[in-house]
C-alpha cells in the first residue's frame, strides 16, 4: 500500500514537466528544427525559483497568493485521480465533483489575480479564460457523468482503472465521443492550439497567458508547474480510457502509463503544429461540439438503460 | 457487428452536425460527400447475415450516386460563383448547433414512443434517421444561398433513406430502385436550377428570389 | 394496355427531340393527345386488366382523373397550335418533349396500384413540369420555378417518409404496399405508426396539391408559367396529388379511422378556402387570382371528402368541373396576355368591347369559377354544401359559405372592371384576333361545364358512384 502510495504521489509530482519537454520536441520535429532538450521544463522551473518575483503597486495578498493557491488545487485534484493500476491516495464517493470544482477554484483563483494587477490586458484574458470556462466545465461534467453512468460508481478510482474495460465492446461508439470530448476539453483548458498558442508574443492573441503576464520569479515557477501537472491530469483521464489494458503488476503498468502520455503528448504536439489557432469568435462552436458530442452519448446512454 | 454498426450511425450523425455548424459552401458539400459513403455502409452491416444480391446492389448505388457523383455534380452548379461561404444566414451557426443538438434529444425521445413492430439489428438507426431529417430542415430554414438548402435537402434525403434502409427487405428492388433513381434526378434539376440562378443574379441568395409577392 | 398507354407519350416525347419544325412538333403533340384521348374513351367500355404484377391497374377513381387529364391535355395541345409562333428551337423542342413526359407520368399516377410507384410518379410530374414552368427565363419565372421546386420535392420527401411509415404499419401482416392489399388488411395495420404515415402523406401530398398553408408555390408557379402549363397544372397536376389523397383515405375509411382523416381534411380545407379569399381580395395580377383561386376549389375538394358520404360524390363532380373550369380560364388568360402584353389587372379593360369573344369567355369562366347556377360547379358546390348540413357540420358550413360569396364578390370586383370600361390609350395596339386553336377549345371546355350543370349522363354517374363507393361514399 505504502509503494502504491510513493509511487502515484512520485509519479504525479514528478512526471509533469517532462510532458511539456515531450511537445516542444515534436513541434520542432516539424518545424525542421532540434528545438529544446526534453529536460527543458525542469530547467525553466530551476531558473525560476532563484529568481525574485516583482510585484506591481496595486497588487495585494490575493496576487501573492494566488499561484501557490492554484498549484495546491491542481496537485490536490491529482491526487483524486489514480494513475495507471494505482489507487489514489484519497478517494471517496463522489469525489469526481471535487475533482471539477478544484479545477474551477484554480482557475477562479488565477482569474482574481489577474484582474487584481489593475491592467486592461490580464483582465482581458481573464474574462476570455472565463467565457470559454464555462462552456468546458458543462462538458467536463457531462462526460464524467457519462463515464459514472457506465461504470457505476462516482468515485474516479471506480471509473477509470476497473470500470470501463469490459465496455469498449459494448457501448464502444460512445466512449469515442466522450474521448474526443474530453480531448477537446484537454485542448481548452490546457490552451493548446487550436485555442490559444501558448508561445505567442502578442498579448491580444493570448488567452491563458496574458492572464499570468505579470507573474514572475517563483510565482511563474508556480504557475508553470500548475500548468503542467493539469495537462498530465487531463491527459491521463483521456488515455485511461484509450488503453484499458492490465497487467496488474504495478511497475510494468506505470511504464506503459508513462509511454501512453508520452504518445499523447506527441499527439498534442501534432495537432499544434498542423493546426492553426481559431478566431476567437470560433472558439465558442468548437466547445459547442464538443458538448453536443457529449449529450449525444449521454442521450444515447439514457435510451439504452430506460 | 452491433458496435461496427452503432459507430457509423453515431459518425453519421456527428457529420450531419459538422454540415449544419460549417459555413463554407465547399466544406459542406464536401462533408454531404462523405457522409453518403458512410451511410451506404449501413445495409452491407444491417443485412450481413442474410445479404442478398440486391442489397449489395443498393449499397453501391447509393455510395457511388450520393457519394461521389452527387458532390461532384454540386461543384459543378456552382463553379461561376466566387462567394464561396454565407454571409448572412437566417439561424446563426451557435443556435444551429444547439438546434441541433436538440433534435437529436428529441428523436431519441420520439423513437422511444414508437414502437417498431419487428426487431432491429440497431436501436440508434430510428434515432439517428429523425435527427438527420430535423438537421436537414434546419439548414433549408435556416440558410439564404440556394446551394445551401440544395444540401440541406440532400441531408434530408439521407435521413429518409436511412429509415429505408429498415425496409429493404420489404419492398420489391423496383419501387427501391426507382425511389433512389427519383431522388438524384430531383437533385440534378434543383442543381441546373441553381446553376440558373447564380447566371441570372451572379450570386445565389434566395433573398433576392422574393419580388413575387402579394 | 395500361403500359402502352404509360410508354407511347414517353416515347413520342423522345423523339420530339430529334424531328425539325415547330408546326410538325405541335401537329406530333395534338396527335398523341388525340390517340390518349381515344384510348381512354376505350377504357369507358371495357375495363382493362391489372397488368405489371399487379402494379398497375384502373379503378374508378384512377379512370375518372385520367379522363379529365386525357380531355384538358388534348384541349390543351389544340390550343398550343396557335399559342407558339415563333419560340426558339432548343426551347419548343424541351417544352414539347417534357409536355409529353408530363403526360406519361400523369398517367402512371393514375393508374399505379403500388404506393410507392404512386409517389415515384408524382415526384416524375413535379420534375418534368420544372422546364416548362421555366419557359420563359425570366428572373421572375426563375424565383417561381425554384419555390416550386424546394417546396413540391420536400413535401415529397415527406409524402415518401409517411409511405415508409405505412410500410412499417403493415410490416407484419401486410407487408406490402399495394392498395388493394392495404384496404383489405387495413384493420390489421399498427395504430400509432399508421396515424404518423397518414399526417405526413397528408402534408406532403396537400403541398403538391396547393392547400394552404403549403400553397405557397401554387400562386408563383401558376402566374410565371405560360398560360396553357397554368391550365395543365391546374387541372391536372393538383388533381393528380388529390388522387394519391384519396388513395389514403380508402385506407383511412378501411381502417375505420375516417374521423381522424376528416377532420384533418376538413381543417386544411377551411384554412385554404380562407387564405384563398385574403388574397384575392385587391389582387393586382389576374392570372395570381385564378391561382388563388384553385387553391379555394382545392380546399372545396378537401371540405368534401372530409365531410363524407353525399360529400364525396360532390367532391368527385367537383374534380371534373373544377379541372375544365380551371382550364378554361387560365386559356382565356392566355388569350388575354397574347391581346394585352400584362398580366396586370389595372391594364386590362374593355375585354368586352375590344374582344367580344374573349370577353364572353371571360365573363363564363368567372361564373363558372365561382359557382354560379347554370355552371356545374354550382351543382358539385350545392352538393358538398348538403353534405355539411345533412352531417350537422354547422360551423363547416357556415364558413363555407362565408368564404364562398367572399370569394365571388372579390372575383367579381376584379373581373368585372377588367370587362368593361374603355382600354388605356397606350394598349390600342393592333392586336390580332384569336385564332380558331385559341378559341374552341375554351369554347367546349365551357360548354362541357355548362352541360354539367344541366345533366350528368349516367356513365359518368355510374363512375362517381363506384368512386365514392371506394371511399365510403
Amino acid at each position: 500500500m505504502n509503494v502504491i502510495l510513493l509511487l502515484h504521489i512520485t509519479v504525479l509530482f514528478v512526471f509533469p514537466p517532462f510532458l511539456l519537454g515531450f511537445i516542444g520536441k515534436t513541434k520542432a520535429f516539424f518545424a525542421g528544427r532540434i528545438g529544446p532538450p526534453l529536460l527543458q521544463p525542469y530547467f525553466d522551473l530551476y531558473k525560476l525559483m532563484r529568481k525574485a518575483s516583482v510585484y506591481s503597486l496595486t497588487a495585494n495578498w490575493i496576487f501573492k497568493a494566488a499561484p501557490m493557491v492554484s498549484t495546491a488545487a491542481i496537485l490536490a485534484a491529482g491526487i483524486l485521480m489514480p494513475i495507471a493500476s494505482l489507487k489514489p491516495p484519497v478517494q471517496f464517493w463522489g469525489d469526481i465533483i471535487l475533482f471539477v470544482y478544484l479545477f474551477a477554484f484554480a482557475r477562479f483563483v488565477i482569474v482574481l489575480a489577474a484582474l487584481d494587477t489593475g491592467s486592461s490586458f490580464e483582465g482581458m484574458g481573464a474574462s476570455r479564460e472565463a467565457t470559454f470556462g464555462c462552456l468546458s466545465e458543462i462538458t467536463l461534467f457531462l462526460n464524467l457523468t457519462i463515464l459514472a453512468l457506465l461504470s457505476r460508481s462516482l468515485s474516479l478510482s471506480g471509473i477509470f482503472p476497473g470500470g470501463l474495460s469490459s465496455s469498449w465492446s459494448l457501448v464502444g461508439p460512445v466512449l469515442i465521443l466522450v474521448v474526443v470530448s474530453l480531448f477537446l476539453i484537454l485542448l481548452v483548458e490546457n490552451s493548446r492550439i487550436p485555442i490559444d498558442d501558448p508561445d505567442t508574443h502578442l498579448e491580444l492573441t493570448m488567452i491563458h497567458e496574458v492572464m499570468v503576464l505579470d507573474h514572475s520569479g517563483v510565482d511563474l515557477a508556480y504557475i508553470f508547474y500548475g500548468k503542467a501537472v493539469k495537462l498530465f491530469i487531463f491527459g491521463s483521464m483521456v488515455v485511461s480510457l484509450i488503453f484499458t489494458f492490465k497487467t496488474h503488476n504495478l511497475w510494468i503498468d506505470t511504464f506503459f502509463f508513462i509511454l501512453e502520455m508520452i504518445g499523447l503528448a506527441v499527439l498534442i504536439g501534432i495537432v499544434e503544429s498542423t493546426m492553426a489557432r481559431l478566431r476567437l469568435n470560433k472558439v465558442p462552436y468548437l466547445l459547442f461540439s464538443a458538448l453536443m458530442f457529449s449529450i449525444i452519448g449521454f442521450i444515447i446512454i439514457l435510451a439504452r438503460t430506460i | 457487428m452491433n458496435v461496427w454498426l452503432d459507430a457509423i450511425l453515431i459518425l453519421v450523425v456527428i457529420l450531419g452536425l459538422f454540415i449544419v455548424s460549417s459555413i463554407r459552401l465547399g466544406t459542406m458539400i464536401k462533408i454531404f460527400g462523405v457522409q453518403s459513403m458512410i451511410l451506404g455502409l449501413v445495409p452491407f452491416l444491417m443485412y450481413a447475415k442474410d445479404m442478398e444480391f440486391y442489397i449489395i446492389l443498393v449499397s453501391l448505388a447509393a455510395i457511388v450516386l450520393r457519394g461521389f457523383i452527387m458532390p461532384y455534380f454540386l461543384f459543378w452548379a456552382i463553379r461561376h460563383v466566387s462567394e464561396r461561404s454565407e454571409a448572412s444566414q437566417v439561424i446563426g451557426t451557435g443556435a444551429t448547433i444547439l438546434l441541433s443538438g436538440l433534435s437529436v434529444v428529441g428523436s431519441f425521445l420520439l423513437a422511444s414512443k414508437l414502437v417498431f413492430p419487428v426487431p432491429i439489428s440497431s436501436d440508434l438507426v430510428i434515432p439517428s434517421s429523425f435527427s438527420l431529417i430535423i438537421m436537414g430542415f434546419l439548414l433549408l430554414v435556416g440558410r439564404t444561398k440556394a446551394i445551401s438548402q440544395v444540401v440541406g435537402y440532400l441531408v434530408l434525403e439521407n435521413g429518409i433513406f436511412l429509415f429505408a434502409i429498415l425496409l429493404l427487405k420489404k419492398m420489391p428492388l423496383l419501387v427501391e430502385m426507382g425511389i433512389l433513381l427519383d431522388l438524384f434526378i430531383a437533385a440534378v434539376v434543383m442543381g441546373i436550377v441553381v446553376s440558373h440562378i447564380s447566371d441570372e443574379f451572379n450570386n445565389m441568395d434566395t433573398i433576392q428570389l422574393s419580388t413575387l409577392k402579394d | 394496355m395500361l403500359v402502352f398507354l404509360i410508354s407511347f407519350p414517353l416515347m413520342i416525347g423522345g423523339l420530339v427531340f430529334i424531328v425539325p419544325g415547330q408546326k410538325s412538333r405541335n401537329r406530333i403533340l395534338l396527335f398523341t393527345a388525340l390517340l390518349h384521348s381515344a384510348c381512354i374513351s376505350s377504357l369507358w367500355i371495357n375495363k382493362p386488366e391489372m397488368s405489371l404484377n399487379g402494379f398497375l391497374g384502373l379503378d374508378a377513381l384512377g379512370l375518372l382523373i385520367l379522363s379529365v387529364i386525357s380531355v384538358l391535355f388534348l384541349m390543351v395541345s389544340f390550343y398550343l397550335m396557335g399559342y407558339f409562333k415563333n419560340e426558339s428551337e432548343l426551347s419548343h423542342k424541351i417544352f414539347i418533349g417534357f409536355l409529353l413526359f408530363f403526360l406519361s407520368f400523369m398517367t402512371l399516377v393514375t393508374v399505379s396500384r403500388h404506393f410507392g410507384l404512386l409517389l415515384i410518379g408524382i415526384e416524375a410530374t413535379t420534375l418534368s413540369s420544372v422546364p416548362l414552368i421555366n419557359f420563359v427565363k425570366t428572373r421572375q419565372s426563375i424565383e417561381a420555378t425554384w419555390k416550386f421546386l424546394m417546396i413540391c420535392l420536400i413535401g415529397i420527401a415527406l409524402a415518401l417518409l409517411g409511405t415508409y411509415f405505412l410500410a412499417v404499419a403493415g410490416i407484419n401482416n401486410v407487408q406490402s404496399l399495394f392498395i388493394d392489399k392495404l384496404v383489405d388488411h387495413a384493420k390489421e395495420l399498427s395504430l400509432p405508426w399508421f396515424k404518423m404515415s397518414v399526417i405526413f402523406l397528408l402534408i406532403g401530398c396537400g403541398t403538391k396539391m396547393g392547400l394552404a398553408p403549403m400553397h405557397t408555390w401554387l400562386p408563383d408557379a401558376h402566374s410565371q408559367a405560360p398560360s396553357p402549363i397554368s391550365a395543365l397544372l391546374s387541372g391536372c397536376l393538383l388533381n393528380c396529388a388529390f388522387l394519391s389523397i384519396l388513395r389514403v383515405g380508402q385506407i383511412c375509411h378501411a381502417a375505420g379511422q375516417t374521423p381522424f382523416f376528416s377532420s384533418i381534411l376538413i381543417l386544411l380545407g377551411i384554412i385554404s378556402m380562407g387564405v384563398a379569399y385574403v388574397f384575392i381580395l385587391g389582387q393586382e395580377d389576374y392570372k395570381r387570382m385564378f391561382a388563388y383561386s384553385s387553391v379555394e376549389h382545392m380546399g372545396i375538394l378537401a371540405i368534401g371528402i372530409g365531410l363524407g358520404g353525399v360529400g364525396i360524390y360532390g367532391s368527385l363532380l367537383h374534380v371534373i368541373n373544377n379541372a375544365f373550369t380551371k382550364g378554361a380560364s387560365f386559356l382565356v388568360t392566355g388569350n388575354l396576355y397574347k391581346q394585352y402584353h400584362s398580366k396586370k389587372v389595372s391594364e386590362v379593360r374593355g375585354v368586352l368591347g375590344r374582344f367580344p369573344v374573349t370577353g364572353i369567355f371571360l365573363l363564363a369562366a368567372f361564373l363558372a369559377v365561382s359557382g354560379v347556377p347554370l355552371f356545374g360547379t354550382f351543382i358539385s358546390e350545392l352538393i358538398i354544401l348538403y353534405a355539411a348540413v345533412l352531417g350537422h357540420h354547422y360551423v363547416v358550413a357556415f364558413f363555407y359559405c362565408l368564404f364562398l360569396a367572399l370569394i365571388f364578390i372579390s372575383i367579381a370586383e376584379i373581373i368585372l372592371k377588367m370587362l368593361q370600361g374603355q382600354p388605356a390609350q397606350e394598349a390600342v395596339i393592333p392586336a390580332p384576333r384569336e385564332s380558331l386553336s385559341m378559341i374552341l377549345p375554351i369554347l367546349l371546355l365551357i360548354l362541357i361545364v355548362l352541360m354539367l350543370g344541366f345533366y350528368i349522363p349516367p356513365f359518368l354517374n355510374n363512375v362517381l358512384l363506384k368512386g365514392a363507393g371506394l371511399l365510403g361514399g
